[in-house]
């Protein structure tokens, strides 16, 4: 499953969680699993990095 | 980015950290500089690199150079949560480096009023050598899984349906760590 990061309701629901975390449990950080997913538009799904900068920028 | 910014000024002090297999540059720069605006980044590679030495290379092939390059080839100022082993080594389907290391010894081998075996031996130098090199030249954080640090043995299993719900894998057994006839203990 992928959010839909172009949905208000979507960022807001997520943005909330972080917000619920620090204000509740005084959490001192998060860790975000699998960023690549959230970075690109192809959320790296079958998508091989080779290191070029061709891969990370103007996509 | 939204996040990033959300958290950081929710609480200043507050520490991000981004698991990204891509390697995206500017990942840790901050978002006035252009960048994702993380803290530190998981440095995924060196895990990977460990299972490739244990399981692939015989130890009289292991290129220190190598290694070393893989631990210290990073970004130029930017942090990395180094490991050896993560949650991932540990859970059912993988094997964590003292697994690899003892095989069926890791049951009788670690007893510490027996004569040790060449096995162990090479195994608990190589198991406290890997995590020093990776320590000291990894990056500027170090993350353990529970237990890996005194060799827990066997793996983690949460319930569901293919092991019939059971809670049996589901611990770390603490207590091993406190058991003073092991060689960890």
């Amino acid at each position: 499953m992928t959010f839909d990061y172009s949905k208000y309701e979507v960022k807001r629901f997520l943005l909330s969680n972080l917000m619920y975390f620090l204000e509740e449990y005084k959490v001192d950080g998060f860790r975000f699993d699998a960023v690549t997913s959230m970075m690109y538009t192809h959320h790296g799904i079958d998508i091989g990095f080779s290191g070029g900068y061709h891969e990370y920028f103007g996509l | 980015m939204l996040a990033n910014t959300l958290i950081h000024k929710l609480k200043p002090s507050a520490i991000t950290i981004a698991e990204d297999v891509s390697g995206m540059p500017t990942l840790c720069r901050t978002i006035r500089d252009g960048g994702i605006g993380f803290d530190y980044r998981l440095g995924m590679f060196h895990p990977d690199m460990w299972i490739k030495h244990l399981e692939k290379i015989p130890d009289e092939r292991w290129n220190m150079g190598g290694i070393i390059y893989g631990l210290t080839n990073r970004r130029w100022k930017e942090k990395v949560v180094t490991y050896v082993e993560s949650h991932d080594q540990a859970i059912v389907g993988d094997k964590t480096v003292s697994m690899r290391l003892f095989n069926e010894e890791i049951y009788y081998g670690l007893n510490r009023h027996n004569e040790m075996s060449l096995n162990v031996s090479r195994g608990m130098a190589l198991h406290k050598m890997i995590r020093m090199i990776t320590f000291h030249l990894g990056g500027e954080a170090y993350l353990n899984f529970m237990g890996n640090e005194f060799g827990h043995p066997e793996w983690i299993d949460f319930p569901r349906a293919g092991n019939n719900f059971s809670y049996h894998y589901c611990r770390r057994q603490w207590n091993l760590k406190y058991d003073s006839d092991l060689r960890y203990g």
